[in-house]
């Protein structure tokens, strides 16, 4: 069981790396530059990529809580705090490559009225705040506590996107109901990286697991160490 | 359902009980809540011109921190002397048990807006509001969704290592819908505005209320057991 885990997380490793190598030719040389906004536009494709991967991190910290509460498995936890750690990392990302091309193209780092910023940034806070709980509480009912936090953070993140979105709007709607608005490279360059943003995500995603593992295992062998004598 | 009800009044009364015998927590809250009052004044320079746009802020702020406070030290209680456990032992829905707890910090919070509410009008002298039914419904249903998160998060902070320093940190960000909802229904309330807005906020704060109090209903039993 462990072993085979170590063997994906080795195998998604040089996965991931080979594959956001070949993302930077995407990114960088296959796309074609944007009309207005220039070469600072190709920074939507990490920013896309990490925000999807975010939302699909956020997604399985829900599924793993549902799932440790109702079958009490140590391991659903172990998966459902890795899942929230790495996607606090790629919300990180989406909150600094956001701003880093508003600046050029809103001629602001910050916009309040754009619904996606402020929704992306209370998303984020609702998972640090998961983290922060997770890191001060221990044992069976800490878990059983974070499970239900995770649940109910994640039932909160619609709410947030639409009340958010009444509250008002103008964040750039490159997929709309009208179609992509987007060249046919761009639009391969945005699933490619995405995908090897996705490949990234379950390494990370495995390499946090299998540490979560050892920990566990090392402390239970502490605990039989202090038993024995 | 009535077995459900009727274990949550028990913990109502008994709540209410000490709370009315001691005082303190109540009037704390009062005293804190017309402090904010005063420091917001200060820091917004709420005149007349200022008002239309840090009214909400002025009405709300001081229910929120102070309900925060004061729920806080209600759900403490029930840590000492392992009170928690001994409800978890009693052969009711734990979800009642939380129901109750609920049921007590809301009537205090109400407690509470009934003079911070009046000395709002007092102090900042704003024009009689559009709509009182709307103001009313919105300080109602918006304490109510509040609270029962309050509550929910108190349990979980005081178990954890930081304390009730962690309680803003889980409430503040999972609340921001219910706050952009009561301040969009008081500006409505209270100035003369777009109709017709009032119904998709009321829409989000009647979801997120029967949501916020189903859910914690359903889970606290997780965050009991031993």
């Amino acid at each position: 069981m462990n072993n085979r885990l170590l063997l994906w997380q080795r195998v998604l490793g040089w996965l991931a790396l080979l594959m956001v190598a070949a993302d930077v030719y995407f990114v960088f040389f296959y796309a074609p530059t944007e009309k207005y906004m220039g070469d600072v536009q190709r920074l939507m494709y990490y920013h896309v990529a990490t925000a999807w991967n975010a939302y699909l991190a956020f997604g399985l910290v829900l599924i793993f809580s549902i799932l440790y509460l109702w079958r009490r498995e140590e391991r659903f936890d172990h998966w459902a705090a890795s899942a929230a750690e790495v996607g606090v990392l790629f919300t990180t990302l989406v909150l600094i490559t956001g701003p880093l091309w508003a600046r050029p193209v809103w001629n602001a780092w910050w916009k309040w009225d754009d619904p996606r910023l402020t929704a992306t940034l209370i998303l984020w806070l609702v998972y640090i705040a998961y983290l922060i709980l997770r890191a001060s509480i221990e044992g069976q009912r800490g878990r059983r506590i974070a499970a239900v936090f995770g649940i109910i953070g994640f039932v909160d993140v619609p709410i947030v996107h639409f009340s958010v979105q009444w509250w008002s709007s103008f964040h750039p709607q490159v997929i709309s109901s009208q179609g992509v608005n987007m060249t046919g490279e761009m639009v391969v360059t945005l699933v490619f990286t995405s995908l090897a943003f996705m490949v990234l995500f379950f390494f990370l995603l495995l390499a946090r697991v299998n540490l979560e593992k050892s920990a566990a295992a090392a402390a239970r062998l502490e605990e039989r160490l202090y038993s024995a004598d | 359902m009535g077995f459900f009800l009727r274990s949550s009044l028990a913990i109502v009364k008994k709540d209410l009980r000490i709370q009315f015998r001691q005082k303190s927590l109540l009037l704390s809250m009062i005293v804190f809540a017309l402090l904010i009052q005063v420091l917001l004044h200060f820091s917004f320079q709420a005149n007349q011109a200022a008002l239309h746009h840090v009214a909400a802020g002025l009405l709300w702020l001081p229910i929120f921190l102070s309900a925060l406070l004061g729920i806080g030290r209600l759900m403490a209680i029930e840590e000492a002397e392992w009170n928690w456990e001994g409800m978890w032992t009693a052969p009711v829905d734990p979800g009642s048990i939380f129901f109750g707890k609920m049921l007590g910090s809301l009537l205090l919070v109400f407690l509470v807006e009934w003079v911070s509410v009046p000395l709002f009008f007092i102090l900042f002298n704003p024009p009689a509001p559009q709509s009182l039914p709307l103001l009313i419904g919105c300080l109602l249903m918006g304490t109510w969704g509040y609270v029962s998160l309050a509550c929910l998060f108190s349990v979980m902070a005081q178990a954890s290592r930081l304390g009730d320093l962690l309680l803003p940190i889980l409430l503040f960000p999972v609340s921001v819908p219910l706050v952009l909802a009561v301040v969009r229904l008081t500006q409505i309330a209270l100035f003369p505005t777009m109709p017709g807005q009032e119904w998709v906020w009321l829409a989000v704060l009647g979801a997120y209320d029967i949501l916020f109090t189903l859910l914690p209903i359903l889970l606290f039993e997780y965050l009991l057991e031993v």
